[in-house]
């Protein structure tokens, strides 16, 4: 916006940070109990920087207890979801957003694919269990990331509709006078023009995936991934509060890398410039 | 009870014949295990049919526990040459997962770590092999009470050997009893009085007279226990076979009438209370009395790097009424074998090694995990380090498990609610344990347990 | 206004020439395959036997699963449980609130960056930092500082000289501050979707707004609101939807207490399924659960998205 004042953009700025400073204060407070043995966590008053600084609780994680092979385990698993997701998800998105189905099918199954939102998940494990005994998904990461990428679905169509329907309708239809296939219109325009969208679903995919629990526990008990073993840490006799908070810091890491990675997606990409509403 | 059911499949029963069959072979290679304490490295000798089919053993357990005896197992699966894949899983996804595995007979697991309130389920729906017809033989090492607790229904057999010998303790500050005079109590109405009087008397110093758990479910349900056993009542009206639920009776209310005088005893926030809690609020002297007190939280308050009450702490079993039997619950952790292991002879040796004394007694000091022998627990340099074990023991020996059905887990969801709602004050006491009762019993109609 | 120009100016789409090959011709359809063949193998067996297990009373025996036919028994007991009327004006009064107050945070947040000039990818990074983090470890920290002894705010409030706030124990309080941590978490979710919304809008309705000198008040209402209203609505949709099935921060907070004040639907159904596991009821109790929903996203989405499935003109 041009011609802004300098008051303006000074509060916007201050806004932010207080914004910042609410979001971030519980994470901050995260990593500082992360350092602290369990002497220091029952300190009163609570120390606001931690007072004897510790590793154990990384180390206990880490080499005691391996956590560096659930978070691989998770890795894997929330890739094949998110790619799987906002594949199988944007394609329909783009379907429906483009063509008139018979018998008013656009709706139908925009509103079937919701539903599987709102199913809760305890029922569908015992028979999923067996169909995927059945066809040999049980205990693997592409099986896990399958089911992952399947909940989240309803989440990437839906968006993506939104984010389609926004696409001028005249920049594909040049491109398809000018003798491009259908596909290809896919391919080089809407799916460049609606960059943000798939970059902010596929981060939100790759999250749910990354902190999903119920599934992991019962589909996918040998590749276990981050969420399970977290659990672990809560035992019907004990909270081992600090090996949680390094956990939760340690498994926060690898997402905000991807996060920062993703972002530059972020951007107003091909809208800026050239095309016109 | 669903004891009754019979096993529908063809090859279900065909392993089981099979299974006797080498049962004989077994008993003698297990036997001789049992008897030394050492097994391991005897193993090395043994026959080829156990070579043959000793290759791995898939174990399923707590994340925690996994932790604790990783070391031995990893000791254990080397001298023998197997492999042992071990599976750890957080308290109600064990559950979840076991259930699963264990009724349908998947094969999944050859050894289990089981809470002895799931052994009626698991043991009594005989989702476990008889360790005795395997070749197992008793051990009068192990505490009696606890040992019981993996024979379901009692004289069927051992279906589960104990391995994590949790009991449940009432535990008191000695030093602040003695400041303010006070005998150490007998009876609830001794606990009541005297928590009144220390809460009274420390408040202003943040120091409380009793400590519970007000959180609904288990939680509260346990901390209530005690205290309803304490004055001769129960949950249900045949421990052993449990039909009719008995929360409607007098001494019922009574126990939870005086349960919620000691929730006011406690420090405010009692309704949002759990174990871990209890244990933090006793070794910060936060509070004088529990009778919800557990060994690992014992381990915690003899720690001089995190209590400040070492040596100020001493347990022993519950208080009960005149007349009334002082009872400990159990929470135990034992070792089963699931039908449908390829591999129960290893299994059961595994088993055996891993309960010996000389694996019990590492655990216990390197891993804190309490053993489940009497030699263990009276074991001159174990009692040197953990002071608090002889009492344990003598909790032990008056340990009586939690009302053995199936259907317990079902009927602690709903009075560990009910509890919970009293103490929250979203219900009356009268009504908590009138509808508790009412629901437990719909409960075990469903079930086929009692007639309507 | 924006959406009515653009609608004007859209070329019709010219029909696919029958001379495209199949694929070309059929392409709608091979689009959506995929989404269908994964409906069919993940919700239509499931769904199908759960809804058999609602009419049942099941358990485990040794091998399989034991069903008895009992009809509609599991409903019957259902709309007679006072703790499930309970948990359901619970999860409606949170699922309300919770989508409430996010979508007006996490809108605020948008249009904040969407308006920084510089620090936008790193201030998105850090913003959605609260839904990366593990569910589990965000429960248990939260609690930890709301503890009433150890924790940080009663730490704070007593500096400044108010007392004690028994946050997760007083009935009083205890929704709220469950609530709090909800927000706390997943307004960046939020925040995310209409970031990815605002920074995706055509500019020149804005140039032409400030051509005209319009006050920010006034574009927003006029130009930003209603071109972000699709994406809006989704993301209200799928909060209400989501919300609903508050789960897990419930179980590691407070389970479900103090008493059994919080509990939410989920919570009470998984209460059926374990310890109890009577599959039977958790199956009704369920199937009610979806169809509230079912029912609730319909009637959201004929009234105020009505023409959102339909292909764009």
């Amino acid at each position: 916006m041009a011609g802004e004042s300098r008051i303006g953009t000074l509060l916007r700025y201050a806004g932010i940070a207080l914004v910042l400073a609410i979001v971030l204060f519980p994470v901050y407070w995260m990593i500082n109990m992360s350092f602290k043995d369990t002497a220091e966590f029952t300190a009163r008053p609570p120390t606001m920087i931690v007072k004897r600084p510790t590793w154990e609780n990384y180390r206990d994680i880490l080499i005691s207890q391996g956590f560096d092979r659930y978070a691989w385990n998770s890795l894997l698993t929330a890739l094949t979801a998110a790619v799987v997701a906002v594949t199988v998800g944007s394609l329909m998105a783009y379907a429906l957003s483009r063509f008139r189905l018979p018998k008013n099918f656009n709706y139908h199954l925009l509103f079937t694919i919701l539903t599987v939102r709102m199913f809760p998940p305890i029922l569908s494990l015992i028979p999923l269990y067996y169909i995927y005994k059945q066809i040999g998904l049980l205990d693997t990461r592409f099986g896990l990331g399958l089911i992952h990428a399947w909940v989240e679905v309803p989440l990437v169509v839906w968006m993506m509709i939104g984010f389609f329907r926004d696409i001028p309708r005249d920049m594909e239809e040049a491109a398809l006078v000018d003798g491009d296939t259908r596909l290809g219109v896919l391919r080089k325009i809407a799916v460049p023009l609606a960059r943000p969208g798939l970059a902010a679903t596929f981060i939100l995919v790759f999250i749910s995936s990354w902190n999903e629990f119920l599934f992991a526990l019962i589909l996918n008990s040998r590749n276990q991934t981050l969420p399970i073993a977290v659990a672990g840490q809560i035992t019907q006799f004990e909270i081992r509060y600090g090996n949680l908070m390094a956990a939760g810091v340690f498994a926060t890491v690898p997402v905000l890398i991807l996060a920062f990675l993703t972002q530059r997606h972020l951007t107003r990409g091909l809208t800026v410039g050239g095309v016109t509403g | 009870m669903d004891n009754d059911t019979k096993p529908t499949e063809a090859n279900l029963i065909n392993r089981r014949e099979l299974l006797r069959s080498t049962a004989v072979a077994s008993a003698a290679l297990v036997t001789a295990g049992a008897s030394s304490a050492a097994a391991a490295p005897s193993r090395r000798g043994a026959p080829a049919i156990l070579r043959r089919q000793g290759g791995k053993l898939v174990v399923a357990m707590q994340n925690a526990d996994q932790q604790a005896a990783q070391p031995l197992i990893d000791e254990y699966a080397e001298a023998n040459g197997i492999e042992i894949e071990v599976q750890g899983f957080p308290f109600e996804g064990l559950l979840e997962r076991l259930t699963i595995n264990l009724t349908q007979a998947t094969g999944a697991y050859d050894v289990v770590s089981m809470d002895d309130p799931w052994m009626p389920q698991f043991a009594g729906g005989e989702f476990l092999m008889n360790l005795e017809e395997l070749g197992y033989e008793r051990d009068p090492d192990f505490v009696p009470e606890l040992l019981a607790l993996g024979d379901f229904p009692p004289g069927s057999g051992l279906r589960g050997i104990p391995w994590v010998g949790n009991v449940q303790v009432f535990a008191w500050r000695t030093d602040v009893l003695e400041e303010l005079g006070l005998e150490v109590p007998q009876t609830w109405d001794d606990v009541l009085n005297a928590a009144a009087a220390i809460t009274e008397a420390k408040k202003s110093e943040d120091l409380y007279g009793f400590g519970l758990r007000g959180v609904a479910g288990n939680p509260a349900a346990t901390s209530f226990l005690p205290i309803l056993r304490g004055h001769g009542g129960d949950l249900f009206d045949d421990n052993n076979d449990p039909k009719e639920p008995t929360l409607d009776t007098p001494e019922a209310q009574e126990a939870l009438r005086k349960h919620l005088e000691l929730a006011k005893l406690a420090p405010p926030g009692v309704e949002n209370v759990q174990h871990a809690d209890m244990g933090t609020n006793m070794y910060s002297g936060r509070i004088a009395m529990a009778a919800d007190i557990w060994p690992d939280l014992l381990l915690q308050i003899w720690d001089p790097d995190i209590s400040q009450v070492v040596g100020k702490v001493a347990i022993g079993p519950e208080p009960a009424q005149t007349g009334a039997e002082s009872k400990n619950m159990t929470g135990n952790w034992l070792l089963g074998i699931p039908e449908g292991s390829q591999n129960p002879e290893q299994a059961l040796d595994f088993i055996v090694w891993l309960t010996a004394p000389e694996q019990q007694k590492r655990l216990l000091l390197d891993n804190n995990i309490p053993a489940t022998r009497t030699s263990v627990l009276t074991d001159q340099e174990a009692v040197e380090k953990l002071p608090f074990l002889p009492g344990l023991l003598e909790a032990a020996r008056k340990a009586v498990p939690r009302p053995r059905t199936p259907h317990y887990n079902a009927a602690e969801a709903i009075y560990g609610r009910y509890i919970a709602e009293a103490i929250a004050g979203q219900t009356s006491p009268e009504d908590a344990l009138t509808n508790a009762n009412k629901e437990i019993r719909d409960l075990m109609v469903r079930e086929g347990v009692l007639e309507d | 206004m924006a959406i009515r120009i653009r609608a004007q100016e859209a070329a019709r789409v010219r029909p696919v020439s029958a001379r495209a090959p199949w694929w070309e011709r059929n392409l709608a359809w091979l689009l959506v395959a995929p989404a269908i063949a994964m409906f069919a193998l993940f919700a239509i067996y499931p769904t199908a036997s759960a809804l058999l297990f609602s009419l049942s009373r099941a358990r485990l025996i040794r091998g399989s699963l034991e069903r008895t036919y009992i009809g509609l028994d599991n409903f019957r007991r259902a709309f007679e449980d006072p703790l499930v009327r309970q948990s359901a004006a619970f999860t409606i009064k949170w699922s309300l609130s919770v989508t409430a107050m996010e979508v007006l945070l996490g809108l605020l947040i948008a249009l904040l960056v969407s308006q920084l000039a510089r620090g936008r990818g790193l201030i998105t990074s850090l913003l959605i930092i609260p839904i990366i983090m593990p569910p589990v470890s965000v429960a248990v920290a939260w609690r930890f500082m709301y503890d009433p002894a150890f924790g940080i705010f009663n730490y704070l409030l007593n500096l400044v000289g108010l007392g004690d706030v028994y946050w997760l124990s007083d009935p009083d309080v205890a929704t709220y501050a469950l609530m709090a941590v909800d927000v706390w978490q997943t307004t960046p979710f939020v925040f995310l979707l209409l970031y990815a919304g605002l920074i995706s809008l055509p500019r020149d309705p804005y140039e032409a707004a400030a051509i005209d000198g319009a006050s920010p008040w006034f574009t927003f209402r006029t130009v930003t609101l209603p071109l972000l209203k699709p994406v809006l609505l989704v993301v209200i949709l799928l909060r209400v939807i989501d919300s609903a099935r508050i789960f897990d921060k419930i179980l590691v907070m407070t389970r479900g207490g103090p008493g059994s004040q919080n509990y939410s639907m989920t919570y009470t159904i998984y209460q059926e399924f374990i310890p109890k596991f009577d599959f039977g009821y958790t199956a009704a109790l369920s199937f009610l659960f979806q169809l509230s929903l079912v029912i609730v996203a319909t009637i959201y989405v004929r009234r105020v998205m009505a023409d959102y499935s339909a292909p764009a003109e």
